[in-house]
């Protein structure tokens, strides 16, 4: 395929003006300063006090940053995996034109409507919690269950299930990219005698790949950054005993609760390596299974 | 034939069973809005014992004196005013992204990327500095003018995504008729991105009806609350939390959520007949 | 071409301009860093013009009855007070806060807003709060009828930074009816901590007769540290020394830990997970609203809202137990009003003018009533009092008792937020046994220190 190329080198410039004064004028400035900040001792308040490296040293020697660190990771690697592949699967069964789809797709997109609003808290809380509806389907087939929402060792799970709950943005997606799939592929594929499953891996699946990776980047990206899900349901403390407690939860009560923003900062300085690390990695990747119709 | 049509009943009663189960939080909610407060959390059935339009009547009543429907109003307005810029400016810069030449793209487009990897809550202090410094608190300003400068990285980046994908071939006719990078955007970029084009628009209406953390700290004074914001209020730790109003407001408030969904759903999946622009 | 680009892009700006128009023109706008900060206690009041008319800002947490009640208030102020136009920014509690620690960071804090105790001493002793002493000292915050534990209630090394919205102290609410309901010993005005354990296990066993394994005695207090106080200000300590150290031992801190530990096992408290779901639960939806225990410790303010919430059920006050003979543990507790001390003189004139209006005049009290504790203003209370209904003259009674036993206590340093996150964390371990009192109340007691040193930097 021959590269196309048609523009005057200033027009993609121009074209990205509004972009690159909205990064200088609303981005960057507050970038710059949160970089500022991490080398500092700032209460909020007062003035920021130069510190040097001590908000970094003092960091990786927090044993709740290691705690919030290792919650995080589980969140991301158990929570995308599976919403991910429930969004892709939903949206194959859901592009085709079954009777009543369309009530379907807004049954099953409600939950993702619902964003962090408070109600969310005290709904899960009802379904997750000693006399909660979980425990009450488990209850007519004889187990007796526990107040998963309020233990350590399982409240983690029941935010990953609330992720997976929300997985109507990434099928949103999914389904957009599979409407662009022109259907010339498809009508192909019938006249070669290709079966469904053979069709979704060699036609449907390749071609989806700029979606899939895009879905992966980004759910990747937010769930590192996740907070509301924990702020809302442990009420902002990470109970019980920092099982929930997500980064940017422990970021937030360090910069908003303890007016230690500095500290903050530079926690958020080191996420934001973590996260660019993960994604220079992907998009590396990318390069060997992505695939673009161009 | 006989079993094609058990199998077609089949799947019709899993999607609906699973459904379901996806959505009890919500009609647990529903029927929550329409019992008495003290029942909500004293009995754990899903019928009201005396089911009441109390919740709707206080909660639309709103918060210090405003009502909800003020609150709708200015949620619409700003969900409204939010999607017609990222809408404008996303597209803008996914196309010099995605199909433009140009020195440093790579470079930018990273750039772009690793804006969306700071955490919120560092970002947003500095940010309060500067827009207070101009006079801007208390307004929808910091809400909606960064909008029109693509600050939301995840649109350009899906658009992008969805750009590289339509044909360089299909463009080079035009661009052999003579029509300019300007022309080709209008008449051959947007429409073929009307899918993506109607997500940006779904999710840019979700997104900022759902929004509570920036308004909450931006907006102040109840008559410029917005929908998120009046539900917050509704709970309070320290005092007398009105639930029944909560679930009322926050099932009424999904209702215009729903409602653009369903609407626009037709163009997100049907997407639209491009033959014309095909051939 | 270049023409067509430069039509968007103007189409771009011109939007954000009629934006800027549209919502730049309202009302609301602030300009927070206009004059240059006042200069902390000094004597001498600038002059300030009282004919020109002012808006302030005014900022205070609570549900959608308060935010009525404190409209009507500030509406009353600004009928008597035609210059003055406040800006109400009502706002619920967690938002309150997390709102407050923004707006300080460019010096917009609202001009007038409440101060609650768990915070105070983060904005005070960061210069966020102005000295209201010039403001008493020429009267036009009126102080002469309030008593000395209120006015000390606000006062951070001598200086008067906040006036008391209204008294309150600790009280245990007990669900009476259902301790009658299982025949168990009411517990006396005064108790003590062996008492509760032994009402404790009296209900369990009643309880577990009725099958109620899922119901308790009381909440499960061992994260409370305002509780915790209680305990420390029993053994003759407090949580804080006047210069800003831990005041409690690590044995103070263990002792506590262990007696809730004994009371979890003996089934007096609930189980671990149960405390940590109901521990952010609003009050509506907490354990003794829900009927699950017949006790819990707040401030005696709130016996209306529980009340509310359990209409069918009598619901009396007695102290928080106390030790044999060990010291009272009341303290004056309650919220307060303060001024920014980054806004101008005139905006700080009207707030002062506003806090005196809102504490003693009587077209506020009536309103205000026991919304925030007892009235300060010993005045006010005699003529609120005949206005007042049975369960107000409860609460009335209940706080006047208290604080008649109440002894004077310590401002808190700065950090202390972060040391009462640590408090509940540290409870919290000790609840899921991942560690024993004994640990506990050393590592609290090395780490709060720690966290008050790095704070004095």
């Amino acid at each position: 395929m021959k590269k196309y190329k048609f523009n005057r080198p200033w027009e993609g410039y121009a074209f990205l003006t509004p972009w690159l004064l909205g990064f200088l004028l609303f981005t960057a400035i507050p970038m710059v300063l949160s970089l500022y900040f991490s080398f500092t001792q700032y209460d909020v308040v007062t003035s920021p006090k130069w510190v040097g490296l001590e908000n970094y040293i003092e960091l990786a020697n927090d044993p709740r940053v290691h705690k919030s660190l290792q919650v995080t990771f589980t969140y991301v690697a158990l929570g995308v995996p599976f919403q991910l592949i429930f969004a892709l699967l939903l949206a194959v069964v859901f592009k085709n034109n079954i009777p009543g789809i369309r009530i379907y797709r807004a049954i099953y997109y409600l939950p993702s409507l619902f964003g962090g609003s408070v109600a969310v808290a005290i709904l899960w809380r009802q379904l997750f919690n000693k006399e909660g509806a979980i425990n009450q389907l488990l209850s007519l087939v004889g187990i007796e269950g526990k107040n998963w929402i309020a233990s350590p060792d399982t409240a983690l799970y029941t935010l990953i299930l609330l992720l997976i709950w929300q997985f109507g943005s990434p099928m949103v997606i999914f389904l957009g990219g599979l409407k662009q799939i022109s259907l010339d592929y498809y009508e192909a594929a019938e006249i070669d005698g290709a079966s469904k499953i053979g069709t979704f891996f060699h036609i449907t699946l390749p071609l989806l790949t700029p979606m899939v990776f895009f879905n992966i980047v980004m759910t990747i990206i937010n769930a590192f950054q996740a907070f509301t899900p924990s702020y809302i349901i442990s009420g902002g403390t990470g109970a019980p005993v920092d099982s929930t407690l997500f980064y940017t939860l422990y970021l937030y009560i360090k910069g908003f609760q303890h007016f230690s923003m500095g500290y903050a900062s530079a926690l958020a300085w080191v996420l934001l390596i973590i996260i660019a690390i993960i994604t220079a990695i992907m998009f590396l990747l990318a390069q060997k299974w992505v695939y673009y119709d161009e | 034939m006989r079993v094609k049509q058990r199998r077609k009943l089949l799947m019709h009663f899993l999607i609906i069973l699973f459904g379901l189960i996806m959505i009890y939080p919500l009609i647990w909610m529903l029927s929550a809005s329409f019992k008495e407060d003290v029942e909500i959390f004293q009995s754990t059935s899903l019928l009201p014992k005396n089911p009441t339009l109390n919740n709707y009547i206080y909660g639309w009543k709103g918060v210090s004196g405003v009502s909800f429907g003020k609150f709708f109003i200015n949620s619409f307005f700003i969900a409204i005013v939010s999607i017609i810029a990222n809408i404008l400016s996303c597209s803008m810069a996914a196309y010099a992204f995605s199909k433009l030449e140009f020195k440093f793209k790579n470079t930018l487009f990273a750039i772009m990327l690793v804006t969306l990897m700071l955490p919120f809550h560092v970002r947003l202090i500095p940010q309060y500095i500067v827009f207070s410094k101009i006079g801007w608190v208390n307004t929808y300003l910091p809400l909606l003018v960064p909008k029109f400068f693509a600050t939301e990285g995840f649109f350009i980046f899906l658009l992008v995504q969805f750009m590289r994908g339509i044909s360089n071939e299909l463009l080079e006719a035009p661009r052999i008729d003579g029509a300019g990078t300007f022309r080709i955007y209008m008449q051959f970029i947007m429409p073929l991105s009307v899918p993506a084009l109607v997500t940006v628009a779904i999710f840019t209406f979700i997104w900022t009806w759902n929004d509570f953390f920036s308004q909450m700290i931006y907006l102040s004074a109840p008559p410029t609350f917005t929908v998120s914001l009046a539900l917050r209020m509704f709970v309070d730790a320290t005092g007398e939390s009105s639930w029944g109003a909560l679930f009322a407001m926050s099932c009424l408030s999904l209702v215009p959520l729903l409602f653009i969904f369903i609407v626009f759903q037709r163009y997100l999946v049907e997407g639209i007949m491009l033959g014309s622009i095909k051939g | 071409m270049k023409k067509m680009i430069a039509i968007i892009l103007m189409a771009v700006m011109l939007m954000s301009v009629m934006l800027l128009s549209a919502c730049g023109g309202g009302d609301t706008a602030t300009e927070p860093d206009e004059k240059p900060e006042s200069t902390g206690t000094d004597d001498s009041k600038p002059a300030v013009d009282e004919g020109t008319s002012v808006e302030i800002r005014v900022a205070w947490w609570g549900d959608t009855k308060r935010h009525e009640l404190y409209n009507q208030i500030c509406d009353v102020f600004e009928s008597k007070n035609p210059n003055i136009k406040l800006i109400r920014e009502p706002v619920s509690w967690t938002d309150y806060w997390d709102k407050l620690t923004v707006q300080s960071a460019s010096g917009g804090a609202p001009d007038f807003m409440g101060m609650h105790p768990q915070f105070a001493s983060d904005y005070v002793r960061r210069g966020v709060l102005e000295p209201l002493d010039t403001y008493v000292k020429d009267g036009t915050i009126d102080l002469s009828n309030f008593s000395q534990a209120a006015i000390d209630s606000g006062t951070v090394n001598g200086v008067n930074y906040m006036i008391s919205m209204g008294l309150t102290t600790n009280t245990v609410l007990v669900n009476k009816s259902m301790l009658e309901d299982l025949g168990v010993q009411i517990p006396d005005f005064d108790w003590t901590w062996d008492d509760l354990k032994a009402i404790g296990s009296e209900a369990r066993a009643a309880l577990d007769a009725k099958g109620k394994k899922d119901s308790w005695l009381r909440e499960d207090a061992s994260g409370a540290y305002q509780i915790f106080r209680y305990w420390a200000r029993q053994n003759g300590r407090d949580l804080y020394t006047a210069d800003g150290n831990i005041a409690y031992t690590k044995e103070d801190a263990a002792s506590w830990f262990a007696m809730w530990k004994d009371l979890r096992d003996s089934g007096v408290v609930p189980d671990s997970a149960t405390t940590t779901e109901y521990s952010k639960a609003t009050l509506e939806d907490s354990l003794i609203a829900r009927g699950k225990t017949a006790m819990v410790s707040v401030p005696p303010n709130q016996y209306k809202l529980y009340s509310a919430a359990l209409p069918e059920a009598e619901l009396i006050m007695v102290r928080n137990p106390s030790k044999p003979d060990g010291k009272a543990g009341e303290f004056v507790e309650g919220a307060h009003f303060a001024i920014s001390s980054k806004t101008t003189p005139e905006k700080k004139l009207a707030a002062a003018k506003l806090i005196n209006f809102w504490v003693n005049d009587e077209d506020s009290i009536k309103l205000f009533r026991l919304d925030q504790g007892v009235p300060a203003n010993t005045k006010m209370v005699e003529f609120l009092t005949p206005l007042l209904d049975e369960q107000d003259k409860d609460i009335v009674d209940y706080v006047s008792k208290t604080i008649e036993i109440a002894a004077p206590t310590t401002f808190p340093p700065s950090g202390a937020s972060e040391v009462d996150s640590l408090f509940q964390q540290i409870a919290e371990k000790v609840r899921f046994d991942q560690l024993t009192p004994e640990d506990a109340g050393a590592q609290l007691v090395s780490e709060a220190q720690a966290i008050l040193d790095s704070n004095k930097k």
